[in-house]
């Protein structure tokens, strides 16, 4: 019984939809390595299941249901998140974020 | 002149899976590969249909691609 193939255009989703997340989090983790500090682990574990997260999220608190996304993480998000929105008003033409 | 017309090729699209009948071991084990942490079986078929819904969109094809066969 096979199920009638549907055939269609697909529209392409963005193959990286939280493009400053991983940014961020890629700093935070280079930073903790460059100190020797065993946070690096933890970014580098929550940057593992972001990039196979395929939504865009809008905040930091919403990230919570990713794994290896503790409280600390999510918090901090959110600041850094508050923080680019008012560079944003601030100057509004940013670098290619 | 045919100006992008051929933009994407059609593609098989692949049907919604059974989530809604799904077991709690298997959603999470679905769910694991997008990263997200096991939640609430309901919630867990909310996620999973959201997330394929997202990714399966299908451009409105034009009249030209209705071709009945």
């Amino acid at each position: 019984m096979a199920a009638p193939r549907r055939l269609g255009r697909k529209k392409p989703v963005s193959a990286c939809p939280n493009p400053l997340f991983v940014q961020w989090l890629t700093e935070w983790r280079d930073e903790a390595a460059e100190k020797g500090k065993k946070t690096q682990f933890v970014y580098q574990r929550a940057l593992g299941s972001l990039r196979r997260y395929p939504l865009p999220l809008c905040s930091g608190h919403e990230a919570a249901i990713l794994q290896h996304f503790g409280d600390w993480i999510c918090r901090r998000l959110d600041e850094r998140l508050e923080r680019h929105r008012a560079e944003q008003e601030e100057a509004p033409s940013p670098p290619g974020s | 002149a045919c100006h992008k017309r051929n933009q994407l090729p059609r593609v098989p699209i692949t049907p919604l899976p059974a989530y809604s009948i799904m077991e709690t071991p298997e959603l999470k084990k679905e769910l694991n590969r997008f990263g997200v942490r096991p939640l609430p079986k309901r919630q867990m078929v909310l996620k999973l249909k959201e997330i394929f819904q997202y990714t399966h969109q299908i451009m409105s094809s034009d009249s030209e691609d209705e071709i009945p066969s």
